[in-house]
């Protein structure tokens, strides 16, 4: 046939179904005969139905001559394709939270239709339009009476307990899932939890009672669970969910643009240049690295570009994302990354989830007020940040801020000045050996200056 | 010998046994909020119909 297609590299466990895409970079899933009768079910019970209109599960056409594997064969689906993929680990508490949550309600969902959710790894999840998506539609199987679900304990270690850890002991208690890809097991949880966790019912039941029991190697394919116990387990689970907060006031950022007395001219005057920047080039996509409080990568969003942005404190991303969420900006993607040590590809081979650097491609990176804090807090020199800017995207655009500025002052307060190479020029020479100068702008009587680079 | 043992164990197989004593636990609450609910909805239908 000539056309070569890949199997994604992040789905072999199930035998049921498969994911692969083509030459152009299309993703298909791939039902197999085994998954035959369980995907009739979905789709003739209007599960299907109901759970794509309502945007919980991500839509699809059937495309059965696109094949990868013939003999095990069943149907072929092309599933709206996600601008992002993005990671559990590298989500906020509001996102997690909203991620954990339709994984229960897609699962209410399956049971009322006679349906159950075989799996619940947080992998499942995809954030799209602002919303999490639940993108595995071969994770679904015939309900049968009594039968326990068989993902509770995965639930619980994928979603419930990271939860518990972020709520109790830190927002960035997520990242552990690096560690444990499959779930963080509910002893290190328990472990973890200060005891006045012990005295929710939800936190004590779900993952304290159920870390004191060991395993076992005797079959338990006997035990019987009535239906309206299970709805009252999800229920539960759901209701503690929806109920729990974080403390996030003390952000790293939470007044850096309020406090500054650059503040509100600095940011207009910033407005209108970056403007001017991205009106001259067509841009669908933009990386807006050390995000802040996002107001500017609300402005690429504003002109239809899809924004990936990123920032280390978890509260900045945070709040960016509900602030998103309650303006209805559909096309911006906060994410918990530190550029200085960006996502690891982790899984089987360390090659079954994607590493941040090489997961997306974007038309323009944006790092604006970031370079000293590279630079200077954390000693990379101008070369290691054009390479790595450069591998992003064709264009980028970056704020150089100079060292008499009263930020780059306070980063040198308490630390010997070793930073004779943190000029101007010396960032202009250095970047100019993988961009090419398209235009740049001193944002007036700061100091600081506006680039916009495209690449050689 | 232990730790060859441990490498046999489900750890998913507690969650079977696990959620029917917590579903039969948390089923006695859920039962009355279902109750509720159903008053509730009764009430919401009313106010519903009359607009």
């Amino acid at each position: 046939m000539g056309i070569t297609k890949q199997k994604l590299n992040s789905s072999f466990r199930d035998p049921d179904a498969f994911v692969f895409k083509d030459e152009e970079g299309i993703f298909y899933r791939q039902m197999n005969t085994s998954y035959q009768s369980d995907f009739e079910l979905f789709i003739c019970s209007g599960l299907y139905q109901l759970l794509s209109k309502s945007e919980k599960l991500v839509s699809h056409v059937e495309t059965n001559d696109v094949v990868f594997n013939q003999s095990i064969h069943y149907k072929t689906i092309k599933p709206e394709q996600l601008p992002f993929i993005s990671y559990a680990y590298e989500w906020s508490f509001d996102q997690f939270k909203d991620a954990a949550m339709l994984t229960l309600d897609v699962l209410k969902d399956a049971l009322d239709k006679g349906m159950i959710l075989k799996d619940a790894t947080h992998f499942n999840i995809q954030f799209l339009r602002g919303k999490p998506i639940f993108i595995d539609t071969s994770s679904f199987e015939k309900y049968e009476d009594g039968m326990p679900w068989i993902a509770y304990r995965q639930f619980c270690e994928n979603f419930f307990g990271p939860l518990l850890l972020m709520k109790y002991v830190d927002p960035g208690m997520n990242k552990m899932l690096q560690i444990y890809p499959d779930g963080i097991p509910l002893h290190i949880v328990a472990k973890a939890l200060p005891l006045k966790s012990k005295l929710n019912i939800s936190s004590l039941l779900h993952v304290h009672f159920q870390s004191s029991f060991k395993g076992t190697t005797k079959s338990v394919k006997k035990y019987r669970i009535q239906k309206n116990r299970l709805y009252a387990l999800i229920d539960n689970l759901y209701s503690a969910i929806s109920k729990m907060k974080v403390d996030q006031r003390n952000s790293t950022w939470d007044d850096y643009y309020t406090d500054t007395i650059l503040s509100k001219e600095y940011l207009a005057e910033k407005t209108n240049i970056i403007n001017q920047f991205i009106n001259e080039i067509e841009i669908k996509s933009a990386l807006d690295v050390g995000t802040n409080n996002g107001v500017f990568a609300q402005l690429l969003a504003s002109k239809n570009i899809d924004v990936v942005a990123i920032d280390f404190d978890t509260a900045c991303v945070n709040n960016l994302y509900n602030t998103s969420k309650n303006n209805k900006v559909r096309n911006v993607l906060p994410l918990c990354v530190d550029i200085t040590t960006p996502t690891p590809a982790i899984g089987w081979n360390n090659d079954e989830r994607s590493e941040f650097v090489h997961r997306n491609k974007f038309d323009l990176t944006m790092a604006l007020a970031l370079i000293h804090h590279l630079c200077i807090s954390k000693n990379l020199p101008f070369d290691k940040v054009a390479q790595l800017f450069s591998s992003f995207s064709k264009t980028l655009i970056i704020e150089f801020v100079p060292k008499e500025d009263e930020k780059v002052q306070l980063l040198l307060n308490n630390r010997e000045d070793i930073f004779s190479n943190y000029s101007q020029q010396e960032f202009e020479t250095v970047f100019s050996n993988y961009f090419q100068l398209l235009k740049k702008v001193e944002i007036k009587g700061t100091g600081r200056v506006l680039y916009h680079f495209g690449i050689k | 010998m232990l730790n060859f043992i441990l490498c046999y164990i489900d750890p998913g197989s507690t969650g079977f046994i696990v959620q029917i004593i917590i579903g039969a636990i948390l089923g006695v609450g859920f039962f009355f909020k279902s109750i509720w609910w159903r008053i509730k909805s009764l009430f919401t239908k009313k106010s519903d119909n009359k607009h």
